[in-house]
């Protein structure tokens, strides 16, 4: 039998709100709304983040800020200063590796943890988790909520069911029991039309669904079906990817449907390449190893690295090697959900120059190149001036 | 077939192909050691298809045949057995081999000698006869700049026979070493040049003798030892243009004591920063300043005193670089020869011993 699995699921209550009202101890007890000027309900912006006592006011993430500046004119509404939380959350993120170097960020907020493997150091899972909350808590002086399980869908929903400042266990025995009864839509992957077709059944809850015949949802579903059949009984197939290094430059776009044409595969890996080899050169960074970041439909996740002999930060570099990683997926067998690349073993650009002039180097031809494209597109936008993709041979 | 021999004959021979035999599971047959029997001697070959070996031991052979058997196995157990009792080694039925040592046996399964790659021969008719000694001090000077990359000409290190001189360089791209030896009665005909791989260059270390013979055809290298004879493919591609990089004419010239060099950059490097490893050195009248700094961690500085009286300037390095110089040279002063702060650097023991030893380095933009 495979040994438990112990995932936590690390989310920062009201992250933008409640590091505002830290900082501002006046706002503490009151509706704190983070985003777009709401210019007296006539702002056209939306709402970045909000306290939890704005909440209660029917406001979320995402809403219009004239509509939230409708429903609670009283509140205080403060700009994003992206800066800061961005502070705060290497602060987060850096308690949490004390941890665990499996560490899967999710967002600047929120990370999964795969503790299987340095609970031990900190006693048992559960009181790991608590020191966890208890060093974030003193780090930051901000409440994170944690969900414990054996998988990282369970340890998602888990989190998310006794917000703010919650904690949640589910063990290996009791997986089934925690469940079971929740509603359907919990489960990652089941949508608006997969509920369509999951409602005429009589399936509600994740126990009608995990007790389904098999045959039936595949002949309705196909693989997916599957696929949500497992998530129901418990069984998740993703892995905690550490992300690669801190120090890394990267970019991945998921796709709205997933995805089996290599053609648009390709496009968006050139223009995530494109976005990441330009913010290497804006930073002065050149790095040797290309990540190449895809995840299939099933959320399976894959990684493949190459290591150049110089560091680059050159677009061709970039896409070239990991267009070569990404042909040797077959996209066919399953059709792909997100894919990114990443730099890093970064070094300075300027560092070490060569002792033969090659077109590498800092006053090389290629360098001039791309100094010429950047500062065309910074002048006149980002498709002033394209890349195309060299057609397959 | 059927020999037998005595195990401190074998050890030696087997210890070799350690480097040598494939490790990864590419072509299993090439983690195997070919076996081929006569009379006096059993001979060995192994192969991993860029750097071959073939030596043989003294043995009793009854019977003779050949067949092909895991390096890596046949080292260990022979390795196991007791010393002063005769190994016997025959082939039970079909490709098993049976190794007896008094109360012991193993059984080991083998594979066929017909599925062995041939390995280039050479009868070494040249006649180029190279001292040991030196070319292992050479190798020794110029083996830690040489880089594993996708430039596979940089894989090894270039070897130049001209008349009377050898000559041996490798290079990294950022620092370069180089090295050459006059030796006298040789003549060699036309000059040679080939690159050498670096994994051959390592076996070449690990022999013992006087001298070696030296040959080679279109696509090898051949180096004969006594019994032992290495087969090496040369690696194709154009090395770089060493002799435009060595710098001719720096003007300005600091001999520093190599021990207190290297302590101090030993010292100032611990606070640079891991990436770069790159330190700052102020030269100025008769003081060198050496300066590091980490933005995450803080600063180092150290001064040492030396002869210098040419033009002050700052000038950055990465320490690792320098140290891997600093640490194979042996001469109690060094030279660096400067001429700005942009410009490659020389670097050289001081007294040169009958081998010219150059190190050229660029610096660092710090």
């Amino acid at each position: 039998m495979e040994k438990e699995q112990f995932i936590v699921h690390v989310d920062m209550d009201a992250f933008f709100a409640s590091i505002e009202q830290r900082d501002h101890p006046e706002h503490q007890g009151k509706p704190v709304i983070v985003g777009a000027d709401p210019q007296e309900g006539r702002g056209r912006g939306v709402v970045s983040a909000c306290s939890y006592e704005a909440r209660k006011f029917g406001i979320h993430s995402a809403l219009p800020i004239s509509t939230a500046y409708k429903l609670c004119p009283q509140a205080i509404f403060l700009p994003v200063d992206m800066k800061k939380y961005i502070h705060v959350s290497r602060q987060v993120f850096q308690i949490l590796e004390t941890f665990t170097p499996d560490i899967e960020p999710i967002s600047i907020d929120e990370a999964f943890l795969d503790i299987s493997h340095s609970f031990h150091l900190f006693g048992t899972p559960v009181e790991t988790c608590r020191k966890i909350k208890k060093a974030v808590k003193e780090g930051t002086g901000l409440n994170a909520s944690l969900g414990l399980a054996p998988n990282m869908m369970t340890a998602k929903i888990a989190s998310d069911l006794e917000k703010p400042d919650g904690f949640v266990v589910v063990t290996q025995a009791g997986l089934q029991d925690f469940l079971f009864p929740l509603p359907v839509e919990k489960l990652w992957g089941i949508g608006r039309k997969t509920r369509e077709v999951l409602k005429p059944l009589g399936i509600s809850t994740v126990g009608d669904l995990a007790r389904l015949d098999a045959s039936v949802l595949i002949k309705l579903l196909g693989k997916h079906g599957d696929h949500i059949r497992k998530l129901a009984n418990g069984i998740d197939p993703r892995e905690v990817v550490p992300s690669l290094e801190t120090k890394s430059i990267g970019n991945e776009h998921t796709f709205n449907s997933d995805i089996s044409d290599r053609q648009l595969l390709l496009d968006t890996l050139m223009a995530l390449s494109e976005n990441v080899s330009r913010r290497m050169r804006k930073k002065g960074l050149k790095g040797k190893t290309v990540t190449l970041k895809i995840r299939f439909e099933d959320f399976t996740t894959y990684t493949r690295s190459v290591t150049l002999p110089f560091p680059t930060n050159f677009i061709e570099d970039i896409y070239g090697r990991a267009a070569e990683k990404c042909q040797t997926f077959d996209i066919n067998r399953s059709p792909v959900r997100l894919i990114g690349v990443q730099v890093s073993n970064l070094a300075d650009s300027e560092e070490q120059p060569s002792l033969f002039h090659d077109s590498t180097g800092k006053n090389g031809k290629r360098e001039k190149l791309h100094e010429a494209l950047d500062i065309i597109k910074d002048k006149f936008g980002d498709r002033a001036i394209l890349h195309r993709r060299k057609p397959p041979e | 077939m059927r020999f037998s021999l005595k195990k401190e004959d074998l050890i030696p021979e087997l210890h070799l192909f350690q480097g040598i035999v494939e490790k990864r599971n590419t072509m299993p047959i090439l983690a195997n050691i070919l076996l081929d029997v006569y009379e006096d001697r059993v001979d060995m070959t192994g192969t991993d298809l860029e750097v071959g070996l073939k030596t043989y031991s003294p043995a009793k052979g009854e019977e003779k045949g050949s067949i092909t058997i895991s390096g890596k196995k046949i080292f260990e157990i022979v390795k196991s057995l007791p010393e002063g009792k005769p190994i016997i080694f025959s082939e039970e039925n079909d490709l098993v081999m049976r190794i007896t040592s008094g109360e012991t046996e193993f059984k080991v399964l083998c594979l066929p000698k017909e599925d062995y790659p041939q390995m280039p021969e050479s009868k070494f008719e040249k006649n180029i006869v190279i001292p040991l000694d030196v070319l292992q001090d050479m190798i020794e000077s110029v083996y830690f700049a040489i880089t594993q990359e996708h430039r596979y000409y940089l894989n090894g290190a270039l070897l130049i026979l001209k008349d009377g001189k050898l000559e041996m360089v490798s290079t990294d791209g950022h620092r370069l070493a180089y090295v050459s030896k006059s030796l006298e009665n040789t003549s060699w005909g036309e000059e040679i040049r080939v690159i050498v791989s670096k994994k051959t260059l390592n076996e070449l270390r690990k022999f013992e003798d006087e001298s070696l013979e030296f040959d080679l055809d279109e696509s090898n290298l051949f180096f004969r030892i006594k019994n032992r004879t290495m087969v090496s493919r040369i690696i194709e591609g154009k090395f770089p243009n060493f002799e435009a990089v060595l710098p001719k004419d720096n003007p300005y010239k600091a001999s520093i004591s190599r021990e207190a060099i290297t302590d101090s950059i030993r010292r100032v490097s611990l606070l640079s920063t891991e990436r770069s490893r790159g330190i700052k050195l102020s030269i100025e009248k008769n003081l060198i300043r050496l300066f590091s700094s980490n933005p995450e961690m803080g600063e180092a500085r150290d001064n040492i005193s030396l002869d210098y009286s040419g033009k002050e300037m700052e000038i950055g390095f990465n320490s690792q670089y320098i140290l891997d110089f600093l640490t194979t040279v042996k001469s109690e002063k060094v030279v660096f020869e400067f001429k700005d702060k942009d410009s490659a650097v020389l670097m050289r023991p001081e007294s040169e011993e009958g081998m010219k030893y150059n190190y050229v380095l660029m610096p660092m933009k710090l």
